[in-house]
């Protein structure tokens, strides 16, 4: 049946495709995706809802789920989505709780590949040897990082924390034997309440931070890779026009386009002598 | 509406079963709603611009940054000591509770020609511009760093930048989450207890510290320099939201300073009451694109009480039966607001700038006929280019109204250009005025009252003091060990010294103050720092020479009045000056110290630290030729320190023994009058202990 329902959706088939976004939150970087995504599907080929929060579904050909929160409610439904704004663990863990198996399904993560992430941290720091982890439970990519690591003649050094190891004091361990510190998202590490501190004792320490958005940043990490809601935007209509010709989704995939960010005066106060953003970025965009 | 209908035909079921799974993941997806925010998640800034310091390849002037490490391996137990780890820095004391910190030579007990900032608050103070280092209200344990400007920076340090710049960065409020409690006992009656308590959250943080410093001082039967003092202080910080903070900091010290000579009633032992307070208010707005404004706010207080003052010599000396002696009060206050910016123009250029306006007032009936305000005003702008990848250009100035009739232009330039990645070279030209001070401009007093001879306020007006300081630098690193030298060459234009018998009158002398003297400062700095996993080595050494002459001559140089036999007054005054200023200048500087501070951790809680300090002889200004100078002192610290549990968290602690001058070469110190000048600077040690809970 699916299969017959897909010869409509051919480009010369008048009927538009129905599309809609489910968005987990209002405003930041999920109405920055919203817009964008929107301007691109301004065309007779495609008439699209936005649903918000727990707004009723509605029918659609193809529903976009932006965030974990729509993601989730999606999943459980036997329609074709592609889900933005998740990140690689999070989309792995709904596809293997799904209920329907075959219907399209596939995401952009948030993350960046941790190829991609390794090679900044190498670029950025070619001096750099040991590098710091804090998680509060051992994320599935840590045995792949430390291979990246180890190929580059880098090692790893981590600290879960736990009751036993409140954060400041895995932080203060963790620093005595690192060269930087490598932001691995875990919010309860890292967040508004904690960063401040963070970030003040690894600068005492004269330790950069690798962070993991654009936000860390600003707030004084040394640099960061991530990719902007416009550019997700882009990736995710592409893979739309892919389902409008075909009825297909493109497998999951990482974010293709991505920037590099470096604060300059961070990285100057810490005598740390940084390519500026533009030459990282392509550095690390010659790694497959 | 085909597709439409295909998902209505499975959408009950799927619905139904959705909420089920919803429901059963609810945790679940909370936590992966959680990791995507762990991307989305907006901060505030906390490494701002201001926050940031320049790194030493980087900044305009030589610079020597002492942390808490380095203030914790010295065991130095007062925040004057410290400087004993710059490079070229004369740290004097004119008894135990008066210690005298200058960089550059020709100072007196008053020394008055360098900014001394505190978390940015200015803190010398008038009436003669030093600094009271014993009684600012700030532990010696609440130092996060010290940065210390060896050279004129007034395009970035303001009004009085001029030999160089101290600036004290206290502990950040959000560092304070452990409690302490602190403990120092020690020979010369060193008593000291401190606590420091603090919460840091994500809106609010504090920092309280309090504290009782007290010691005997050196030598209480010749000098009476004892210390005690209570003090208070607190640093907080709040942050209604990303891109704001406003910072309210507090601090009381209440001081009770012995004061007195043996031998010598008008000196007579005594206690003075000293009660020093500020309170400083700053916001800090973080604007797009790294930019930031910042706005303080401050004020600061200080009285003095000295309750036996010798008022009137004569009688004071004699027996009298009504001795001559009376209170000494004075009230200082200063209050001070200024605005900064600083701008990010692009990757390679930045621009810090703003302005500031301060009132500073004195009453003190003793030595000024009237209460005293001085409104000053100033503007600066300091830029900063990256003229190419490894080349930065500093350029700034700062002008100023010092609201007694002078407005000054103080320029800076300098260009350090990386030659290689981990090597720098550095070329700057700064200047500097220091503004005369209250003393020196209104300081009217009868003779025999309050100072052996009288004053009057100079008939001649007194013009700022100007720096002009040219210097090469090179700051490099070899793997693990940091090298930083200069040679610099100052040239010091119309010093103020004293007009002696400025009214001409050589039978009963009144004096004034004048701008006489030039002078030249060269000299030679080079600094290392080796760290490596267990410990650090920090080693400095400092070459100067100076010399002196008239830029202008005193008021009765040239007078023909005969006042002895074949001996006319200018004769006299000019062989006066000859013998006491211009001949002993060269000794202002001390012409070789050094420092050198080691550190090691041993045996996983111990950590053992020497301190060995040099410095040849010194003759500060006000110390006659009648007199020796302060003998060569070669001075070896020790300190062993046993950790138990973790630093700096609950249930930790540190017990420690600091032996100072433990191999008893003793030294002598400042001493302007006979009983003063044979006083030794004796072997002495000390314990501390630290808990932290």
């Amino acid at each position: 049946m699916l299969g017959c329902l897909l010869l409509y959706l051919s480009p010369s088939q008048a009927e538009p495709l129905q599309v809609t976004l489910a968005i987990s939150e209002e405003g930041g970087a999920y109405r920055t995706f919203a817009e964008n995504l929107l301007g691109k599907l301004q065309s007779d080929k495609y008439a699209v809802k936005i649903k918000r929060g727990e707004d009723a579904l509605g029918g659609a050909d193809l529903y976009i789920a932006v965030g974990m929160k729509a993601a989730t409610q999606l999943a459980a439904k036997d329609i074709p989505t592609l889900n933005v704004f998740v990140p690689k663990s999070g989309y792995d863990k709904l596809q293997r709780e799904a209920a329907a198996r075959n219907t399209p399904r596939s995401a952009i993560y948030l993350d960046q590949p941790l190829e991609r992430q390794v090679a900044l941290l190498q670029a950025a720091l070619p001096g750099a040897r040991h590098v710091g982890v804090l998680y509060t439970s051992a994320p599935p990519e840590l045995q792949g990082l430390r291979r990246l690591l180890a190929d580059r003649s880098m090692q790893l050094h981590e600290r879960g924390i736990d009751q036993a190891l409140p954060l400041n004091d895995a932080l203060e361990d963790l620093l005595g034997e690192s060269d930087v510190l490598f932001v691995l998202p875990d919010t309860d590490i890292y967040n508004a309440g904690t960063i401040r501190n963070i970030l003040l004792t690894s600068y005492r320490k004269q330790i950069p931070l690798v962070g993991i958005s654009q936000a860390y940043v600003k707030a004084g990490a040394l640099c960061a890779v991530f990719s902007t809601p416009e550019q997700v935007a882009a990736q995710a209509y592409a893979m739309i026009e892919r389902y409008a010709a075909s009825g297909k989704l493109p497998a999951a995939q990482y974010p293709d386009d991505f920037e590099v960010s470096v604060n300059i005066q961070v990285a100057r106060s810490l005598d740390l002598r940084i390519r500026d953003a533009g030459k990282l970025h392509d550095e690390i965009a010659r790694v497959p | 509406m085909r597709h439409g209908l295909v998902s209505l035909a499975v959408y009950a079921t799927v619905l139904t079963f959705g909420l089920q799974s919803i429901a059963r993941d609810a945790k679940a997806a909370a936590e992966d709603s959680r990791s995507e925010q762990a991307y989305l998640q907006d901060f505030p800034v906390v490494l701002s611009a201001s926050r940031l310091s320049q790194p030493l390849s980087e900044a305009p002037n030589a610079m020597t940054v002492i942390d808490r490490r380095m203030i914790e391996a010295s065991g130095f137990r007062t925040i004057a000591e410290l400087f004993r780890l710059v490079p070229g820095m004369y740290v004097g004391y004119a008894g135990a509770n008066t210690p005298i910190v200058s960089l550059n030579g020709v100072t007196d007990q008053y020394s008055r020609r360098m900014q001394v900032l505190i978390d940015g608050r200015s803190v010398y103070l008038p009436p003669f511009g030093g600094v009271d280092w014993q009684d600012l209200p700030l532990l010696i344990g609440d130092i996060e760093r010290i940065e210390v400007v060896r050279g004129p920076a007034a395009a970035s340090h303001g009004t009085n930048s001029f030999y160089g710049v101290i600036n004290i960065i206290s502990r950040d409020a959000a560092s304070a989450d452990t409690g302490t409690v602190s403990v120092n006992k020690g020979e010369m009656g060193i008593s000291d207890v401190s606590a420091r308590l603090g919460k840091s959250g994500e809106a609010l943080d504090y920092r309280l510290s309090f504290g009782y410093r007290a010691d005997g001082g050196d030598n209480p039967q010749v000098l009476n320099d004892t210390s005690a003092n209570h003090l208070l202080n607190l640093r907080s910080s709040y942050r209604p939201d990303s891109s704001n903070g406003v910072e309210l900091q507090l601090g009381l010290n209440n001081g009770s300073y012995g004061m007195g000579t043996a031998g010598r009633p008008e000196d007579a032992f005594r206690t003075i009451k000293t009660r020093n307070d500020f309170q400083q208010l700053s916001w800090l707005h973080n604007w797009a694109m790294g930019d930031e404004t910042k706005v303080t706010l401050y004020r600061i207080g200080r009285d003095y009480s000295d309750p036996y003052r010798c008022i009137d010599f004569p009688t004071c000396k004699g027996s009298a039966p009504v001795p001559g002696f009376g209170h000494d009060d004075a009230s200082i206050r200063r209050r001070d607001l200024e605005i900064q910016n600083t701008n990010q123009l692009g990757s390679n250029n930045r621009a810090v700038w703003g302005g500031g306006v301060r009132y500073d007032s004195v009453d003190q009936p003793r030595i000024f006929a009237s209460s005293r305000t001085l409104r000053q005003s100033r503007i600066f702008a300091h830029h900063e280019w990256r003229v190419t990848e490894s080349t930065l250009l500093n350029l700034g100035a700062m002008y100023e109204d010092d609201g007694a009739g002078h407005k000054n232009t103080s320029p800076r330039f300098s260009l350090n250009h990386h030659v290689l990645p981990q090597h720098t070279l550095r070329a700057s030209v700064s200047s500097a005025t220091r503004n005369p001070m209250m003393a020196e401009l209104y300081m009217s007093t009868p003779r025999q009252a309050y100072w052996l001879n009288a004053y009057v306020p100079p008939s001649i007006d007194i013009k700022p003091e100007r720096i002009l300081s040219k210097e090469i630098g090179y700051v490099g690193q070899f793997g693990d060990i940091g090298l930083e030298s200069r040679a610099y060459y100052d040239k010091v234009s119309d010093i103020v010294m004293l007009d002696a018998y400025a009214d001409g009158n050589f039978a009963s002398r009144t004096d004034s103050f004048k701008n006489l003297v030039d002078a030249t400062f060269k000299g030679l700095d080079i600094s290392a720092s080796y760290r490596w996993e267990s410990g650090k080595l920090t080693a400095s050494y400092s070459r100067q020479q100076t010399s002196c002459w008239f830029s202008s001559y005193p008021t009765q140089y040239s007078n023909p009045t005969v006042i002895m036999p074949g001996v006319t007054a200018g004769q006299y005054l000019a062989q006066a000056y000859q013998t006491d200023y211009l001949n002993l200048c060269n000794q202002s500087v001390p012409s070789n110290s050094g420092s050198l501070l080691f550190s090691q951790n041993m045996l996983e809680t111990f950590q053992f630290s020497l301190g060995y300090y040099l410095r040849s002889k010194i003759r500060v200004t006000d110390v006659s030729s009648g007199f020796p100078p302060e003998s060569q002192m070669r001075r070896v610290d020790l300190r062993l320190a046993s950790a138990f549990g973790q630093k700096e968290k609950a249930g930790g602690g540190e017990m420690a023994v600091v032996l100072q001058n433990a191999f008893q070469d003793n030294y002598t110190g400042y001493g302007n009058v006979p009983q003063r000048i044979n006083l030794l600077f004796k072997r002495r040690a000390y314990f501390t202990a630290t808990i932290y809970f």
